[in-house]
């Protein structure tokens, strides 16, 4: 019943809209630390979950379960979304708060469905609260932000409904049974005429969502013209949605598409990487340049999948929670920086380690976390993706290892740039009040604790329910999926 | 032609009678033309000019007429065999007729007979 | 004496007669008739539900199956809403609930008519009414709309008439029960069956006989808007399915394949043309022909699974359809309609009607925990069921063209600034209150509903 709880208490959030303006951010950060305090029950106990017969007529169920795949996204979540609630401003509106939570919801509900349908429900709910969010508070082009970003999102989602429904029918017409139990479909086989369409279906949608270049259409706007606590969830939660679909979905359902295409999948996401690099190299504003070293380390977490060894994708895994805690901090800070000093253009920020003492150290160490130092969360990521990827293709392992220098030098460049060179005289900057130096540090002793002892997330892989981790090792050694 | 030939002579026959009826009267007739002759007959209504308008009173009161003439027209076929159908026939028709009624008294009530 | 099957029937006429009656005895300005009708209407709705259906044929000319009590149920419901949203006899006459009641005891009438000549009865006594009444307002665009949905549908009448009096010569019979293929004339067949289909493809606004559509939903009264986007459409597909489904099963080779091409034109069409739309009235007619479109697609495929999709979508497509025309009616003025800027800012000035449109909105563009999702996935699944892929593409394409349609007046709602104001309405607010609950009801907790409509058109020969 917990992991119920984590969907449901979010939309307590409601009750937001019943109070007084003011009360509406402590409302909500009260809601989403019930949410936080759920998911430390989970750790402690992780139960049987939820498993009700939804719509029988269609062979739905509601299938809620924390496995090793999801548990620590589910913790990523519920960990981002209060630091995300406290550093916005006080006096939004009470369904600023309200769309954030129903996004949580969301995003705890896809990284929890064992059942293809309520995945796929809870995968296109996600949409409505951001598109809502990039309408209202995404500035003047808010509205065209928002609309690109839900009409490419459904374009991938709408055809990977079709994909959803074949897979159950395929299903049926090859046991005679009509469901849509994950563990059930990844015993089905797809090697018809239709099975390469619906893992094409299938990825696309998770390619968008994530994003991966070349679907990466709505990133630049959303990200660049969300308010920065916005930008943090959408970069720190919900780009782990189209990532995750594919290890939730794509492997254990399409695996033999999956290795016959993984040269042009690592390719793929090869190029991705580098060019998410490049144009983070050539940013002239901080926040676009953070937005696209994110695309890049989307294509570094998808190398790991493609690589289709358990090392990568337990590697995967773990970048995944190390990035989004990350990236949340990182766009935090940036939006503290924006704040603070009104620009963003790496031109007109310098020398802010002498005005903004506090803000430029805590950006050096997420800047350091990004770029992938040991000890810090991202090194560990890295360090299994490659492992895996070594083994899968060497190439593309050392496209990446080049990548990772280039997103050292943009990092470097990036904080070089505001930080040191010669200081400007220009008006009073703000520096991070103690409260922000609170938040910061709580997400950023996360990132070292996680750098410092990985196996926090990756020693729980084995431990838990059945997950996607065992489909692979187990097709891997040609036994049989289940 | 077995039974159709006494058809085609009857179509025949008629063709030439009314031909004949016709030339006759054309013939013997006495000739008065002009005056009301040349004006068109409107079942009643004076038309100075042909493509005139006229109240569109007389399409309500035709529309009527033709309403509930049509209906009561349904009556016919069950009266003729009225017993056939006992009792539960003859419930079934005052229905009908009910209804008929009512609508005839919504009108009634509503102006529909007025001319004014 | 009077079969039961036929009470719901029965109560709707008695209402006729009650509100006619009530018209003339009671002073202009009174509501009583729209109560009475009210009241009838409900009954009769809730007799549909409590009737045991039954599969025998009565009278040569009916089937009471749980099919048709469905069918009788969604046209009570849109009755109901007309009647709802209008409940003012001084703005829309006396009259109006009788002519209501007579259009939707046609539509009920459609949906158990398993005979040509009951169907096409049914059919004029639903249109009849419903040409006065999108005339009923007394100026221009109201006579507009009626001369125009007069016309049209007087032709397509005609055309309906010309394809029963073939299909007729090709059978031998009026009764549409399950032919076989043996007696059939081929020619006649397809020629009937193609012009029976233009005739209901009329009503149902299936493109290329569309045309009508948005100038007389944007020139009636939007009562009569609502009635005839759910009520007109439901008759107009439930007599399609079961005349196709039901009566010329086996012959599926004939029509099944022209139809999936009107579907995806359909569909297709009505979603393009909504896109420029402005006025909320004429969005929601191109919107409701992509709809049609949508409920083709279950048609079309002719599977178990298709034709209870058909069915099932009729329903979430009316509750959000009358759920948006709801909001309309409480916008709108001394003029009817309301424009996309009049929404501006109705989420700050009016919270629960911006709710209300936008849920409406959430569940036409098929968004999960509203009802239109599983509509959708119902009528996915039909098309897939019948290997019909590219159905199921054109479906997934046109709804994608439609969240330009659906989301823009959301957008409108919440930008600040100042729009029209509302003015709220008893039954207006029960209507946005009903629609709305019950769209997001049936979005998270379809079962019970998908189960009984599942079972109702579960014609037990098709694949």
């Amino acid at each position: 019943m917990q992991v119920f709880g984590l969907v449901l208490v979010p939309w307590v959030g409601l009750l937001g809209f019943l109070f007084p303006r003011a009360w509406a951010k402590a409302i909500a950060l009260i809601v989403s630390l019930v949410d936080l305090a759920l998911f430390v029950t989970l750790l402690a106990h992780t139960g049987p979950g939820v498993n009700w017969n939804w719509i029988p007529e269609l062979g739905i169920h509601f299938h809620l379960a924390a496995d090793g795949l999801g548990l620590f996204l589910v913790g990523l979540s519920t960990v981002l979304v209060p630091a995300v609630i406290l550093a916005s401003p006080r006096a939004e509106r009470p369904a600023y708060y309200f769309w954030i939570l129903v996004s949580e919801s969301a995003a705890l509900g896809v990284f929890l469905a064992q059942d293809l349908v309520s995945f796929y429900v809870f995968w296109e709910v996600v949409l409505i609260p951001i598109f809502f969010l990039l309408s209202g508070w995404a500035g003047e082009n808010g509205h065209a932000t928002a609309l690109r970003w839900l009409i490419m999102n459904l374009f991938g989602s709408f055809f990977m409904l079709i994909g959803v429904v074949a897979v159950g029918m395929i299903h049926q017409t090859q046991t005679g049974h009509l469901t849509f139990q994950l563990a059930s479909l990844a015993a089905t086989n797809f090697h018809g005429a239709a099975g390469p369409w619906l893992f094409i279906a299938f990825l696309v949608a998770f390619m968008i969502k994530a994003p991966l270049w070349p679907l990466h259409g709505w990133m630049p706007s959303a990200y660049g013209e969300s308010p920065p606590p916005v930008t943090a969830l959408i970069s720190g939660v919900l780009s782990k949605l189209g990532v995750f679909g594919m290890l939730r979905v794509l492997v254990p359902l399409f695996y033999p598409q999956m290795r016959a295409w993984e040269p042009w999948l690592i390719a793929l996401a090869a190029v991705g990487l580098v060019y998410g690099a490049v144009i983070a190299l050539r940013g002239r504003d901080v926040k676009m340049t953070a937005a696209y070293a994110s695309l890049s380390h989307m294509g570094m977490i998808s190398l790991g999948i493609f690589s289709l060894t358990t090392a990568g994708a337990v590697g995967a895994t773990f970048y995944m929670v190390a990035h989004g805690l990350m990236a949340g901090g990182l766009f935090l800070l940036l939006g503290w920086l924006e704040r603070g000093t009104g620009s963003r253009a790496l031109s007109g920020l310098s020398g802010l380690n002498r005005r903004l003492p506090r803000l430029s150290a805590w950006f050096q160490l997420f800047a350091l976390a990004m770029l992938g130092l040991p000890g810090l969360a991202g090194f560990a990521g890295e360090y299994m993706i490659f492992q895996g990827l070594i083994r899968a293709n060497v190439a593309a392992a050392v496209v990446a290892g080049v990548v990772l220098i280039v997103a050292s030098w943009y990092m470097i460049r990036l904080f070089q740039g505001a930080m040191q060179s010669t200081p400007r005289e220009e008006a009073a900057a703000v520096d991070l009040n103690f409260g922000q130096v609170g938040l910061i540090g709580v997400l950023a002793a996360l990132v070292v604790l996680l750098g410092v002892w990985p196996a926090a997330i990756t020693g729980h892989v084995g431990t838990l329910r059945p997950s996607p981790y065992h489909v692979v090792a187990l097709v891997r050694q040609g036994g049989s999926a289940q | 032609m077995s039974g159709y030939g006494a058809i085609l002579i009857y179509v025949a026959v008629s063709a030439v009678l009314a031909a004949a009826i016709s030339m006759a009267s054309e013939i013997m007739g006495p000739h008065a033309p002009g005056g009301v002759k040349r004006e068109s007959y409107e079942s009643g209504i004076l038309v100075d000019r042909p493509l005139s308008h006229f109240s569109v009173r007389f399409y309500r009161v035709a529309m009527l007429f033709l309403i509930f003439d049509v209906s009561v027209m349904a009556i016919y076929p069950w009266a003729t065999s009225m017993r056939a159908f006992h009792a539960a026939g003859f419930v079934k028709a005052l229905f009908f007729m009910v209804v008929l009624a009512v609508g005839f008294a919504y009108v009634w009530r509503r102006g529909g007979f007025k001319w004014d | 004496m009077i079969n039961p099957v036929l009470e719901p029937e029965l109560l709707m006429g008695l209402g006729v007669l009650a509100t006619l009656i009530l018209a003339m005895v009671v002073r202009e300005r009174s509501n009583a008739a729209y109560w009475s009708g009210l009241v009838f209407a409900v009954a009769a709705g809730v007799r549909s539900y409590t009737l045991h259906p039954t599969s025998h044929l009565v009278g040569g000319m009916m089937v009471a199956d749980g099919y048709g009590l469905v069918v009788n149920i969604m046209v009570t419901a849109a009755v109901v809403a007309g009647l709802l949203l209008a409940f003012d006899s001084e703005r829309y006459t006396v009259e109006f609930p009788a002519l209501l009641l007579l259009a939707g005891l046609g539509g009920m009438i459609m949906g158990l008519a398993a005979n040509f000549i009951l169907l096409f009865l049914g059919l004029e006594l639903l249109s009849l009414p419903l040409y006065i009444l999108a005339a009923s307002r007394r100026d221009a665009r109201s006579a507009e709309a009626g001369i125009k949905y007069l016309l049209t549908g007087a032709f397509s009448s005609g055309v309906l008439l010309f394809g029963m009096a073939l299909l007729y010569g090709s059978t031998g019979t009026v009764t549409f029960i399950n032919y076989t293929t043996l007696h059939l004339v081929p020619v006649l067949l397809g020629a009937g069956l193609a012009l029976v289909i233009v005739g209901l493809g009329y009503k149902l606004a299936m493109v290329p006989f569309h045309m009508w559509v948005p100038d007389v939903y944007e020139g009636s009264p939007t009562p009569v808007a609502t009635f005839m986007a759910f009520g007109t459409k439901v008759a107009a597909a439930a007599a399609l399915l079961r005349v196709l489904a039901f009566g010329f099963s086996l012959t599926s080779g004939v029509w099944g394949l022209a139809l999936g091409y009107f579907a995806v034109l359909t569909m297709l069409a009505g979603n393009l043309m909504a896109l420029p739309q402005r006025d909320l009235k004429r969005l929601l007619a191109w919107s409701g022909v992509g709809n049609a479109g949508y409920v083709l697609v279950g048609i079309a495929s002719h599977t178990v699974s298709g034709a209870q999709a058909a069915l099932f979508y009729l329903l979430p497509y009316g509750m959000a359809v009358v759920l948006a025309f709801a909001v309309i009616r409480v916008l709108e003025g001394q003029q009817e309609g309301a424009q996309m800027e009049d929404l501006t800012g109705l989420a700050h000035r009016e919270p629960w009607l911006a709710a209300g449109l936008t849920v409406a909105l959430l569940s036409l563009a098929g968004i999960p925990l509203t009802a239109g999702f599983f509509g959708k996935f119902y009528l996915i699944k039909g098309a897939l069921q019948g290997d019909q892929w590219g159905m199921a593409i054109g479906l997934v394409v046109a709804t994608l063209v439609s969240l330009g349609v659906y989301f823009r007046p959301i957008q409108y709602m919440f930008r600040p600034g100042e729009g029209r104001p509302a003015r709220w309405s008893v039954g207006a607010a029960v209507v946005v209150a009903g629609a709305g609950l019950a769209t997001l009801f049936i979005g998270v907790y379809p079962e019970p509903l998908l189960h009984f409509v599942a079972q109702a058109a579960t014609f037990t020969w098709l694949r």
